[in-house]
């Protein structure tokens, strides 16, 4: 008998940040086809600092995405100090941390209560989530916010934060100003116990998988804005070095570039990269949390992100708490910067994993190239590789039940197709 | 969340979009008009319009307004104006986020978490072009200009 062709479509993916689409296309058991489709526009910021100076590029990429705008910035006066041979320390650099505190508890928050707990509790969205667990999604607004209160204290503004320069800040806040927001980071780190315990108890499908792990690892901290490229099949990497190890594909079924790891292909970066390759990092009271939850010192189950964001949101505030108690204002906010021809390179701790930038400048201090590798490129191959061992093992199921499998599969990234492309849209075909 | 705390009396108004996505920047050129226009008659704050922050943002305001560029298959600058306490947002109308949980689903989400202002008046203005790196079209800038008195108005009869 003939096998039958199946196809799975989805035109507009819903809780991912931006808009895709997904085409999976099955005969009998066995998939044809599994495009993870992004429509990027051509790489229009990459075209649109060329001719800028460099002390823009702060302003300009944070304009990239709304949900993790920080990130970019980080990313980017990173790479500029690079280049021009500048080290920023002391309490600038804790700020710098601290503003990323921020960011990943909104950016987790957001994820985790909006985007994904729907999934597994069986609604369609937080809207319908909230109606019989209101003081679940209400928690989940409050730590967001807290997030956002914590970037908008450092960063000038919550949404695309004007504080950041290359060299440092604007200006810094007193240690009054910062002691303000530590008792509302100690409601925040009750909330996130509440999270862990909350995540943990959901139902997750078996579905452990062999990845090649790529995050950045400090010698002591668990990373944001530094440390090396580490990967779980042995790179160990500056941030130079990285397009030596890592190359962007063109696919045709996406405008977005697919990143491979050189001669072995896709790999997994984001909170599930960070967890197995900086365990020892976390402080003691999130490895423990993390016990209490279930979760060994590696987890290689996709689905269970859910929980290691939550341990991560935990790990935050506890960075932050720590941040604040030791918080001495600096002297001055920057340090000077003078521009010169050079080519610098960064790669930091998105929420969603490592994002890389490159600069070069004239000796002016005019952008002549730049080169920008979002989280979400990164992980496109793996999602499709995700797609490839889940659809086989679920064709029993209805097709509309498997589409919103699939996309829940998808979701397990926290893709931020906004960051690395324009709209996302998803299909299944059987034919 | 600030349930049963007293509400500010002053008007907030949130302008949303993106500044490189041509006409989705609407939102903000109104903003930023505003800012020298009506001094210290209103708070003005910045959303990319994802739903959790415009709830966080509008929270403990009794009086909001929001400008957004939107699509609803009307020509380029018309101006829809909705009285989001009493009126449901047309099922045309498409917000243009990049980031789909995002107007319509902040105010269901609002309306089940209860956590609605009093007043939240919505302008929204047809746009056109949405292409990244573009600049917002004349004839939305226009409406835009136009729409600018209204606002005024609107925060003056709040007050």
């Amino acid at each position: 008998m003939k096998d039958k062709t199946k196809l799975i479509k989805v035109d507009y993916l819903t809780r991912v940040e931006g808009e895709g689409g997904l085409y999976v296309k099955l005969k009998g058991n066995n998939i044809q086809e599994v495009r993870f489709n992004i429509f990027e526009p051509p790489r229009f910021f990459e075209a649109f600092l060329r001719g800028r100076d460099f002390t823009e590029a702060p302003d300009i990429t944070a304009r990239i995405c709304g949900i993790c705008p920080v990130a970019y910035q980080m990313t980017s006066v990173h790479a500029m100090e690079h280049g021009l041979g500048v080290r920023v320390g002391g309490q600038i650099r804790a700020l710098r941390r601290l503003l990323y505190c921020g960011e990943w508890i909104e950016s987790h928050a957001l994820h985790v209560y909006m985007l994904h707990a729907p999934d597994f509790l069986g609604y369609d969205d937080a809207i319908r989530m909230a109606k019989d667990h209101p003081e679940i999604v209400k928690q989940g607004l409050e730590l967001k916010k807290i997030g956002n209160e914590l970037v908008t204290l450092i960063g000038g503004r919550e949404i695309h934060p004007i504080n950041v320069k290359v060299g440092g800040f604007y200006r810094t806040p007193g240690k009054k100003n910062l002691e303000a927001i530590a008792d509302r980071l100690r409601w925040a780190r009750g909330a996130a116990h509440d999270m862990i315990a909350f995540t943990s108890k959901l139902k997750f499908p078996d579905f452990e998988q062999d990845y090649e792990y790529v995050s950045l690892r400090h010698p002591d901290e668990y990373p944001f804005n530094e440390g090396d490229i580490v990967s779980s099949k042995g790179i160990n990497i500056t941030a130079e070095e990285y397009e030596m190890h890592f190359s962007e594909e063109q696919v045709r079924h996406s405008t977005s570039l697919h990143s491979v790891v050189e001669n072995r292909g896709a790999y997994s970066t984001g909170p599930l990269a960070r967890y197995n390759l900086n365990f020892d990092r976390l402080y003691p009271d999130v490895q423990k949390a993390a016990a209490a939850a279930g979760l060994k010192e590696s987890c290689h189950n996709p689905f269970k992100s859910i929980i290691v964001r939550s341990l991560e949101t935990l790990q935050a505030i506890e960075d932050a708490l720590k941040i604040i108690e030791s918080y001495q204002q600096p002297d001055q906010p920057s340090v000077e910067i003078i521009p010169k021809a050079s080519r610098g390179c960064a790669c930091t701790e998105a929420p969603r994993g490592s994002l890389y930038h490159r600069y070069t400048l004239d000796d002016k201090g005019i952008i002549l190239d730049a080169k920008i590798v979002p989280p979400t490129s990164q992980n496109q191959k793996i999602i499709e590789r995700d797609l490839w061992h889940f659809v086989p093992r679920n064709l029993k199921l209805p097709n509309d039940k498997l589409t919103w499998k699939c996309e829940q599969v998808i979701r397990n990234y926290d893709p931020c197709i906004s960051c690395s492309c324009h709209f996302l849209k998803l299909t299944i075909d059987h034919g | 969340m600030g349930n049963g705390m007293s509400k500010k009396t002053e008007s907030l108004v949130i302008g949303i979009g993106n500044e490189y996505r041509g006409d989705d920047a609407v939102g903000l050129y109104i903003l930023r008009k505003l800012a020298g226009l009506a001094p210290g008659k209103c708070v003005l704050k910045e959303s990319p319009g994802e739903a959790v922050h415009l709830i966080n943002t509008w929270e403990g305001y009794r009086n909001v307004i929001l400008v957004d560029a939107v699509r609803a298959s009307s020509a380029a600058g018309t101006v829809h104006r909705i009285d989001a306490i009493r009126q449901k947002l047309p099922d045309n109308w498409v917000h243009h986020s990049a980031h789909t949980v995002s107007l319509p689903e902040a105010i269901s989400l609002a309306r089940t978490l209860r956590v609605m202002p009093d007043s939240l008046t919505i302008y929204g203005i047809e746009g056109t072009n949405f292409e990244p790196g573009s600049r917002i079209s004349q004839v939305v800038k226009k409406a835009a200009d136009d729409l600018i008195p209204e606002i005024l108005a609107r925060i003056e009869s709040l007050k």
